[in-house]
Protein backbone atom coordinates (compact mmCIF):
# COMPACT_ATOMS: atom_id res chain seq x y z
CA UNK A 1 0.00 0.00 0.00
CA UNK A 2 1.43 3.39 -0.99
CA UNK A 3 0.72 6.07 1.56
CA UNK A 4 0.95 9.74 0.69
CA UNK A 5 2.45 11.34 3.81
CA UNK A 6 5.96 12.73 3.64
CA UNK A 7 6.25 13.13 7.39
CA UNK A 8 9.24 11.39 8.91
CA UNK A 9 10.59 11.05 12.45
CA UNK A 10 14.10 9.68 12.96
CA UNK A 11 16.01 8.83 16.09
CA UNK A 12 19.39 7.24 16.65
CA UNK A 13 20.03 5.25 19.80
CA UNK A 14 23.50 4.16 20.98
CA UNK A 15 23.96 0.40 20.80
CA UNK A 16 24.17 -0.09 24.56
CA UNK A 17 22.05 -2.20 26.87
CA UNK A 18 21.22 0.77 29.07
CA UNK A 19 20.03 2.77 26.06
CA UNK A 20 17.19 0.36 25.40
CA UNK A 21 15.23 2.20 28.10
CA UNK A 22 14.89 5.13 25.69
CA UNK A 23 13.28 2.97 23.04
CA UNK A 24 9.92 2.52 24.75
CA UNK A 25 8.97 6.09 25.71
CA UNK A 26 10.05 7.46 22.35
CA UNK A 27 8.11 4.84 20.39
CA UNK A 28 5.09 5.09 22.68
CA UNK A 29 4.87 8.84 22.22
CA UNK A 30 4.88 8.45 18.44
CA UNK A 31 2.41 5.56 18.42
CA UNK A 32 0.02 7.46 20.69
CA UNK A 33 -0.57 9.97 17.91
CA UNK A 34 -1.79 7.32 15.47
CA UNK A 35 -5.39 6.13 14.89
CA UNK A 36 -4.83 2.66 16.27
CA UNK A 37 -6.16 0.74 19.23
CA UNK A 38 -4.26 0.16 22.47
CA UNK A 39 -3.82 -3.44 21.45
CA UNK A 40 -2.31 -2.56 18.05
CA UNK A 41 -0.06 0.01 19.72
CA UNK A 42 1.15 -2.64 22.12
CA UNK A 43 1.75 -5.23 19.40
CA UNK A 44 3.64 -2.76 17.18
CA UNK A 45 5.82 -1.90 20.17
CA UNK A 46 6.61 -5.59 20.65
CA UNK A 47 7.54 -5.86 16.94
CA UNK A 48 9.80 -2.79 17.24
CA UNK A 49 11.47 -4.22 20.33
CA UNK A 50 12.17 -7.45 18.43
CA UNK A 51 13.75 -5.55 15.55
CA UNK A 52 15.72 -3.40 17.96
CA UNK A 53 16.95 -6.44 19.92
CA UNK A 54 18.10 -8.13 16.70
CA UNK A 55 19.91 -4.96 15.67
CA UNK A 56 21.57 -4.69 19.09
CA UNK A 57 22.60 -8.33 19.44
CA UNK A 58 23.02 -9.71 15.94
CA UNK A 59 23.48 -6.72 13.63
CA UNK A 60 25.69 -4.53 15.80
CA UNK A 61 26.98 -7.50 17.82
CA UNK A 62 26.56 -5.50 21.07
CA UNK A 63 29.28 -3.08 19.90
CA UNK A 64 28.80 0.13 21.96
CA UNK A 65 30.50 2.20 19.26
CA UNK A 66 27.62 1.59 16.87
CA UNK A 67 24.11 3.01 16.68
CA UNK A 68 20.62 1.89 15.81
CA UNK A 69 18.54 4.26 13.73
CA UNK A 70 14.77 4.17 13.78
CA UNK A 71 12.71 6.07 11.24
CA UNK A 72 8.93 6.35 11.47
CA UNK A 73 6.79 7.25 8.46
CA UNK A 74 3.28 7.83 9.83
CA UNK A 75 0.83 7.96 6.94
CA UNK A 76 -2.91 8.33 6.79
CA UNK A 77 -3.52 4.65 6.32
CA UNK A 78 -0.39 3.00 7.54
CA UNK A 79 2.77 3.29 9.57
CA UNK A 80 6.13 2.30 8.16
CA UNK A 81 9.09 1.85 10.51
CA UNK A 82 12.68 1.33 9.43
CA UNK A 83 15.26 -0.05 11.87
CA UNK A 84 18.84 0.19 10.66
CA UNK A 85 22.01 -1.09 12.28
CA UNK A 86 25.65 -1.22 11.24
CA UNK A 87 26.08 -4.92 10.62
CA UNK A 88 25.01 -7.86 8.53
CA UNK A 89 22.62 -10.41 9.96
CA UNK A 90 23.22 -14.14 9.66
CA UNK A 91 21.73 -15.41 6.40
CA UNK A 92 19.22 -17.64 8.21
CA UNK A 93 17.53 -14.62 9.80
CA UNK A 94 14.91 -14.39 7.10
CA UNK A 95 11.46 -13.55 8.37
CA UNK A 96 9.82 -15.32 5.44
CA UNK A 97 11.48 -18.59 6.33
CA UNK A 98 10.25 -18.70 9.91
CA UNK A 99 8.20 -21.87 10.40
CA UNK A 100 4.78 -21.58 12.00
CA UNK A 101 5.82 -23.98 14.71
CA UNK A 102 9.05 -22.99 16.42
CA UNK A 103 10.77 -25.26 18.90
CA UNK A 104 8.54 -24.72 21.92
CA UNK A 105 11.31 -25.36 24.41
CA UNK A 106 13.99 -23.44 22.53
CA UNK A 107 15.46 -20.46 24.36
CA UNK A 108 15.50 -18.27 21.23
CA UNK A 109 13.90 -18.11 17.79
CA UNK A 110 10.64 -16.34 18.58
CA UNK A 111 11.57 -12.78 17.62
CA UNK A 112 11.18 -13.21 13.87
CA UNK A 113 7.93 -15.11 14.39
CA UNK A 114 6.51 -12.29 16.52
CA UNK A 115 7.48 -9.64 13.98
CA UNK A 116 5.85 -11.62 11.21
CA UNK A 117 2.65 -12.08 13.19
CA UNK A 118 2.29 -8.66 14.78
CA UNK A 119 2.62 -6.36 11.78
CA UNK A 120 1.35 -6.61 8.19
CA UNK A 121 4.76 -6.63 6.55
CA UNK A 122 8.18 -7.33 8.02
CA UNK A 123 11.32 -7.90 6.01
CA UNK A 124 15.07 -7.40 6.13
CA UNK A 125 17.04 -5.80 3.35
CA UNK A 126 20.40 -4.11 2.84
CA UNK A 127 20.58 -0.30 3.00
CA UNK A 128 22.71 2.00 0.83
CA UNK A 129 25.68 1.49 3.18
CA UNK A 130 25.47 -2.30 2.85
CA UNK A 131 24.04 -2.82 6.33
CA UNK A 132 20.80 -4.28 7.67
CA UNK A 133 17.56 -2.43 7.31
CA UNK A 134 14.37 -3.86 8.74
CA UNK A 135 11.03 -2.61 7.43
CA UNK A 136 7.88 -2.99 9.51
CA UNK A 137 4.55 -1.88 8.07
CA UNK A 138 1.21 -1.74 9.85
CA UNK A 139 -2.00 -0.88 8.04
CA UNK A 140 -4.34 0.94 10.37
CA UNK A 141 -7.45 -0.90 9.25
CA UNK A 142 -5.84 -4.29 9.18
CA UNK A 143 -7.12 -7.25 11.03
CA UNK A 144 -4.75 -9.62 12.73
CA UNK A 145 -3.68 -12.44 10.46
CA UNK A 146 -4.84 -15.00 12.95
CA UNK A 147 -7.44 -14.85 15.62
CA UNK A 148 -6.00 -15.63 19.01
CA UNK A 149 -8.33 -16.40 21.82
CA UNK A 150 -7.48 -15.65 25.42
CA UNK B 1 11.92 -4.85 36.61
CA UNK B 2 10.95 -5.18 40.25
CA UNK B 3 10.82 -8.64 41.73
CA UNK B 4 9.48 -9.41 45.18
CA UNK B 5 9.21 -12.94 46.52
CA UNK B 6 6.83 -14.31 49.14
CA UNK B 7 6.51 -17.84 50.47
CA UNK B 8 2.89 -18.92 50.07
CA UNK B 9 1.54 -22.43 50.54
CA UNK B 10 3.61 -24.82 48.42
CA UNK B 11 5.14 -22.07 46.30
CA UNK B 12 7.54 -19.21 46.39
CA UNK B 13 5.56 -16.56 44.59
CA UNK B 14 7.57 -14.14 42.47
CA UNK B 15 5.68 -10.90 41.92
CA UNK B 16 7.10 -9.37 38.75
CA UNK B 17 6.56 -5.73 37.88
CA UNK B 18 7.51 -3.93 34.67
CA UNK B 19 8.79 -5.09 31.31
CA UNK B 20 10.22 -8.55 30.75
CA UNK B 21 12.73 -8.05 27.96
CA UNK B 22 16.43 -8.21 27.23
CA UNK B 23 17.33 -5.72 29.96
CA UNK B 24 15.40 -7.39 32.76
CA UNK B 25 15.89 -11.06 31.93
CA UNK B 26 19.15 -11.55 33.81
CA UNK B 27 17.59 -10.19 37.00
CA UNK B 28 14.87 -12.82 36.95
CA UNK B 29 17.32 -15.59 36.07
CA UNK B 30 19.54 -14.66 39.03
CA UNK B 31 16.64 -14.54 41.46
CA UNK B 32 15.36 -17.94 40.37
CA UNK B 33 18.85 -19.41 40.52
CA UNK B 34 19.26 -18.18 44.12
CA UNK B 35 16.03 -19.89 45.13
CA UNK B 36 16.83 -23.15 43.39
CA UNK B 37 20.22 -23.27 45.11
CA UNK B 38 18.43 -22.95 48.45
CA UNK B 39 16.15 -25.86 47.57
CA UNK B 40 13.12 -23.63 46.98
CA UNK B 41 12.10 -25.34 43.79
CA UNK B 42 8.35 -24.66 43.50
CA UNK B 43 7.88 -21.30 41.87
CA UNK B 44 4.82 -19.34 40.88
CA UNK B 45 5.41 -16.29 38.72
CA UNK B 46 2.66 -13.76 39.31
CA UNK B 47 2.72 -11.61 36.19
CA UNK B 48 -0.19 -9.30 36.97
CA UNK B 49 2.08 -6.27 36.76
CA UNK B 50 4.11 -7.34 33.73
CA UNK B 51 2.81 -4.99 31.09
CA UNK B 52 5.17 -6.00 28.29
CA UNK B 53 6.98 -9.13 27.20
CA UNK B 54 8.98 -9.91 24.08
CA UNK B 55 10.96 -12.88 22.80
CA UNK B 56 13.87 -12.16 25.15
CA UNK B 57 11.52 -12.34 28.12
CA UNK B 58 9.88 -15.49 26.76
CA UNK B 59 13.31 -17.08 26.31
CA UNK B 60 14.09 -16.32 29.94
CA UNK B 61 10.88 -17.97 31.07
CA UNK B 62 11.61 -21.09 29.01
CA UNK B 63 15.13 -21.21 30.41
CA UNK B 64 13.68 -20.87 33.92
CA UNK B 65 11.19 -23.66 33.22
CA UNK B 66 14.05 -25.98 32.26
CA UNK B 67 16.11 -25.10 35.32
CA UNK B 68 13.19 -25.70 37.65
CA UNK B 69 12.48 -29.06 36.01
CA UNK B 70 16.15 -30.03 36.37
CA UNK B 71 15.85 -29.22 40.08
CA UNK B 72 12.77 -31.48 40.23
CA UNK B 73 10.59 -28.51 41.02
CA UNK B 74 7.43 -27.05 39.58
CA UNK B 75 6.81 -23.72 37.93
CA UNK B 76 3.56 -22.01 37.01
CA UNK B 77 2.47 -18.60 35.82
CA UNK B 78 -0.60 -16.65 36.86
CA UNK B 79 -2.51 -13.42 36.33
CA UNK B 80 -1.22 -12.63 32.84
CA UNK B 81 -2.37 -9.32 31.36
CA UNK B 82 -4.42 -9.83 28.16
CA UNK B 83 -1.74 -8.58 25.75
CA UNK B 84 0.92 -10.66 27.47
CA UNK B 85 -1.37 -13.68 27.32
CA UNK B 86 -1.77 -13.08 23.59
CA UNK B 87 2.00 -13.17 23.05
CA UNK B 88 1.98 -16.56 24.78
CA UNK B 89 -0.75 -17.73 22.40
CA UNK B 90 1.05 -16.53 19.28
CA UNK B 91 4.27 -18.27 20.27
CA UNK B 92 2.32 -21.30 21.53
CA UNK B 93 4.12 -21.15 24.86
CA UNK B 94 0.75 -21.50 26.52
CA UNK B 95 1.14 -25.20 25.62
CA UNK B 96 4.22 -25.77 27.76
CA UNK B 97 3.51 -23.55 30.77
CA UNK B 98 0.89 -24.11 33.44
CA UNK B 99 -0.96 -20.80 33.35
CA UNK B 100 -3.65 -19.91 35.88
CA UNK B 101 -6.04 -16.95 36.18
CA UNK B 102 -4.79 -16.17 39.70
CA UNK B 103 -2.70 -17.40 42.62
CA UNK B 104 -5.65 -19.12 44.26
CA UNK B 105 -6.25 -21.30 41.20
CA UNK B 106 -2.56 -22.16 40.95
CA UNK B 107 -2.39 -23.18 44.62
CA UNK B 108 -5.51 -25.29 44.21
CA UNK B 109 -4.26 -27.04 41.07
CA UNK B 110 -0.85 -27.78 42.48
CA UNK B 111 -2.27 -28.82 45.81
CA UNK B 112 -4.38 -31.38 44.00
CA UNK B 113 -1.41 -32.63 41.98
CA UNK B 114 0.68 -32.90 45.14
CA UNK B 115 -2.07 -34.86 46.87
CA UNK B 116 -2.39 -37.15 43.86
CA UNK B 117 1.36 -37.78 43.88
CA UNK B 118 1.47 -38.62 47.58
CA UNK B 119 -1.64 -40.82 47.70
Amino acid sequence: MKDTSNERISISIPNRMESIKWLYPVCESILEELPISDKERHMILVAISEGFTNAFQHGNQKDPQTEIKLTFYPGEKSLKILIEDEGILPIDMNINNVPDHVDLEGISGRGLLLMRELVDEAYYDINSKGFNILTLITNFEKKYKKVYSF
Amino acid sequence: MEITVKAEEAFHVFHLKGRLDLTSSSELKEKVKEHLEQGKVNILLNMAQVDFINSSGLGTLVSTLKEVRTANGRIALCSLAPYVQEIFEITQLSHIFDIFPGEKEAFAAFGQKKAAHTS
